[in-house]
């Protein structure tokens, strides 16, 4: 028999099979490469933000208030009030707009909640890039066209409601009174007594999928009774075990869909309570998330930005307590939880997470 | 040629079965009945938290919600699979039950202040609430393990009146 010039069937098969090989085992680095490089600007992001709110704090005193709310008398008058224009609830970001090179967002931001406009709309569509995270994969547009935002300020590792002193650097709605002072006053740099390296000024979060809060049928998902004492791992019980059961590494496909998706808006902050990329939960009525961590699409934890302007990557394992364990108060109950003062229950994230806490925490 | 042949489908074998490694803890089925005086409570959370044994914590903290017959399975976190359980060790256990009381909405005539925050109340005595007080223990094996936990709405040694 004549060999014929040419390559067998099978020597074909072979190099075909090497060369698909090597391809799969070059796709995952080329892959693991390109969440390298969005991981670096994110990095980059939440840097410049915790250098914005480091601006702001030089330049006011104080860090920029969350969820603040103020009154606009004129608007009252005229008969314009709406619950969006009476509790203009804005986020720590839009008092940042001027440190990031936003100067327009802010002044147009301001004019138009002074007029008594809608809120998710004008510059409250604008998405600042700066915002998002490359590694997001709801990029946008958020509640009712709103701009969305995946970094969130540092409530303190026992959940607070409004109005009341959080343990963290941000306390969420402020309310200024007559003579322009806030109450309660936000925190100023010399009031992080765990000191400023040690303690978590911003974390990255993931943006709500939206419409799943309100495809999800009546008491499922969504916790109907929570408070700032509630263990974060009722929410575990909650999400799993049913049909909407997630792995709990993805909270982005659990309720809660105010949360991220209006950057302008209140629902940007977070709690050191609960370790990185574990469910959140909201109230059912309120979308009050007490049991609300960091999250990420980076493999394997989240970022977050110091008080001293520096950024890290947190760990999933990182020592976050019991979370089966409420919160509770200095007397041992459950009661008023958010009054709690003392060394942080939720481990060494917890401990980065409130500002007197009086913990030791080694800087690795 | 045929040797040939083995060789490549092995090569392809492995590749395949490098992808598929499976990480996380191992954990053992836990399932359970949650009754009060007993009647079967519906929608309450149990809590198995692990017992520090001279200084080594064993076990993962986990959780389950009860349905309409009491029933709960318990979810671990730290990666493991959802509703397959947890880890072998000693727990602790903890049961709530919660209600609350939405807050009328703000009057829009007055002053912003921070909106008031509703009112929570136990359905469940407080001694089944924290780890310090519950009487329930629970100590997890390898295979499916199944409890009944019997809750009294009058609980001996109960601190004062309960809800």
């Amino acid at each position: 028999m004549k060999r014929s010039p040419a390559f067998t069937l099978v020597e074909l098969l072979a190099t075909i099979a090497i060369i698909a090989l090597l391809v799969g085992l070059l796709l995952p680095a080329v892959q693991s490469a390109r969440e390298a490089a969005r991981r670096a600007r994110c990095a980059n992001n939440i840097k410049q933000l915790g250098l914005a709110v480091l601006g702001y704090e030089s330049s006011n005193g104080f860090l920029p208030p969350q969820g603040a709310a103020w009154e606009f008398c004129s608007l009252a008058n005229e008969g314009l009030a709406t619950l969006d224009v009476r509790y203009a609830e804005v986020s720590y970001l839009l008092w940042l707009m001027p440190y990031v090179e936003q100067q327009a967002i802010y002044d147009r931001g301001f004019a138009q909640e002074l007029a008594g406009g809608v809120l998710w709309n004008g510059a409250f569509a604008e998405q600042p890039a700066i915002l998002l995270c490359g590694s997001e994969i709801n990029q946008g547009p958020g509640f009712r066209g709103a701009g969305c935002t995946n970094y969130r300020c540092n409530r303190g590792d026992v959940a607070a409601p409004p109005g009341r002193r959080s343990r963290g650097p941000f306390n969420e709605g402020s309310v200024r009174d007559g003579s322009g002072s806030w109450a309660p006053a936000p925190v100023q740099s010399a009031h992080i007594r765990d000191g400023l390296s040690s303690t978590v000024m911003l974390g990255e979060s993931m943006i709500c999928t939206p419409a799943t809060y309100d495809t999800l049928p009546a008491g499922v998902g969504k916790l109907g009774a929570i408070d700032p004492s509630t263990a974060p791992a009722t929410c575990w019980a909650l999400v799993a075990g049913n049909r909407y059961s997630v792995p709990l590494s993805r909270p982005d496909f659990l309720p809660g869909s105010m949360w991220g998706r209006s950057w302008y808006d209140t629902y940007t902050s977070f709690y050191t309570n609960a370790a990185p990329n574990t469910p959140r939960c909201v109230r059912d009525y309120d979308w009050a998330a007490y049991i609300n961590p960091v999250s990420s699409y980076h493999p394997g934890g989240a970022m977050v930005a110091m008080c001293d302007g520096s950024v890290r990557f947190v760990t999933n394992e990182i020592d976050a307590g019991d979370p089966t364990q409420p919160q509770v108060n200095n007397a041992g109950s459950t009661a008023n939880a958010w009054s709690y003062t003392g060394a942080s229950i939720r481990g060494v994230w917890g401990a980065m997470g409130s500002i007197r806490g009086r913990e030791v925490v080694s800087a690795e | 040629m045929s040797g040939r042949r083995r060789a490549l489908a092995a090569c392809l074998l492995a590749t395949l079965i490098c992808g598929c490694g499976r990480r996380g803890p191992r954990v053992e089925m836990v399932e359970g009945v949650v009754v009060l005086d007993g009647k079967p409570v519906e929608a309450a959370t149990v809590f198995f938290s692990p017992v520090t044994a001279a200084g080594e914590a064993t076990g993962l903290p986990a959780a389950g919600r009860t349905g309409p017959d009491g029933s709960f399975r318990l979810n671990a976190g730290g990666g493991a699979t959802p509703g397959a359980g947890t880890a072998v060790g000693d727990y602790v256990v903890t049961v709530i039950k919660q209600e609350s009381r939405p807050v009328p909405p703000p009057d829009l005539n007055a002053p912003p202040t921070a909106l008031p925050e509703p009112e929570i109340r136990d359905l469940l005595p407080a001694v089944y609430k924290l780890a310090t007080t519950s009487p329930l223990r629970a100590t997890v094996k390898p295979g499916t393990n199944t409890y009944r936990f019997e809750l009294d709405s009058k609980p001996r040694g109960s601190p004062k009146g309960d809800r």
